[in-house]
């Protein structure tokens, strides 16, 4: 086998390998990037954005891709909020509605509620917003997030009892309105 | 009015520990977008590769204090030790310049008994060394404490 046939072979071998490590580990990117930015589009932007370059890198071979890709999305947020610019952003949740009959008023409740709550979650701390987005959006259990966090499953229902309450006062303080029966 | 609106009411107030897990249940099915997808949410990688971002920052914190420390720590020790050779050094180049002189008043020809020989860059004699009265000398109309 010629160079150019070897190397014509390892591009799907290389181009599958990125795409299994996206399906392991995109949600999680976002995850983390979504508690540094408080933007669901733009942590989504971020996981792509990464990936992207990924496949478009030339250089030497890329050790630890999990470092690289976090390293390549946090700058490339960091440098989205230097220059301010919002770009095109979609509404969110609205995509959940595109081409079904949705009652109009229920749409405005939902992105209210989405924008009231992703303000508030932006007002907590950093260790109970990364909580309760390891929680709420990766759905890991108490001991898979103490194991990741260093410290106990009790530790972090505490915390995350902690945060629940706090997030519930900062919504109280704007002004939230929640259902009652 | 619908049926509905007479069963939902919404109202302002503090929110019980469920209804905020529910709420940020809700919220976060539509913050995530559909179309990332859910295989790494339950695969044990997360556990062996942990994100550094999701490391608890007081663990960091500490970690560089106590890197900090010890470097400086060490660059003090370096500056002392650097310090010392340095002083060691001065005097022993000293030392060997000045030669035996600097350390007693004595005849550069050494032991000759000649007395005549002049032991200082001032041409002080040996004999005239002798004639020193190291005793306090008596100043006349005081009193000395032990003549009382």
């Amino acid at each position: 086998m010629t160079s150019s046939e070897s190397a014509a072979a390892g591009v799907p071998a290389r181009n599958e390998e990125i795409a299994c490590f996206y399906r392991e580990n995109a949600r999680e990117l976002w995850a983390i990037f979504y508690s540094m930015c408080s933007d669901p589009e733009r942590a989504h932007d971020a996981v792509q954005e990464a990936f992207v370059r990924l496949y478009d890198h030339q250089g030497e071979p890329v050790r630890d891709l999990r470092a690289w890709l976090l390293r390549v999305g946090q700058n490339w947020l960091r440098d989205v909020a230097r220059r301010k610019s919002s770009g095109c952003s979609l509404l969110p949740g609205l995509d959940e509605f595109t081409g079904g009959a949705v009652d109009p008023r229920q749409t405005a409740q939902l992105h209210e509620r989405q924008q009231q709550v992703r303000a508030a979650l932006a007002e907590l701390n950093e260790d109970d917003r990364r909580v309760l987005v390891m929680k709420y959006s990766m759905d890991w259990s108490a001991a898979q997030m103490g194991a990741v966090m260093g410290c106990t499953a009790a530790a972090i229902d505490m915390r995350l009892s902690r945060a629940r309450r706090r997030l519930a006062e900062i919504l109280v303080e704007r002004g939230y309105q929640h259902e009652q029966f | 009015m619908s049926s509905s609106d007479n069963h939902h009411v919404r109202v302002q107030g503090p929110l019980s520990d469920r209804q905020m897990d529910q709420l940020l249940r809700d919220f976060f099915q539509l913050e995530v977008p559909g179309v990332l997808p859910t295989a790494g949410a339950s695969s044990p990688v997360l556990h062996r590769a942990v994100p550094a971002v999701f490391r608890p920052a007081t663990s960091m914190r500490s970690a560089r204090l106590a890197a900090g420390l010890a470097l400086a720590a060490l660059v003090l020790c370096a500056l002392v030790l650097n310090h010392d050779a340095e002083r060691t050094a001065t005097m022993a180049a000293r030392a060997k310049l000045s030669g035996p002189t600097d350390a007693m008043l004595v005849s550069p020809q050494g032991a000759t008994g000649d007395r005549q020989v002049p032991v200082g860059a001032d041409g002080l004699l040996l004999q005239e060394t002798d004639q020193i009265q190291l005793a306090p000398q008596r100043q006349p109309g005081l009193v000395q404490p032990d003549e009382r």
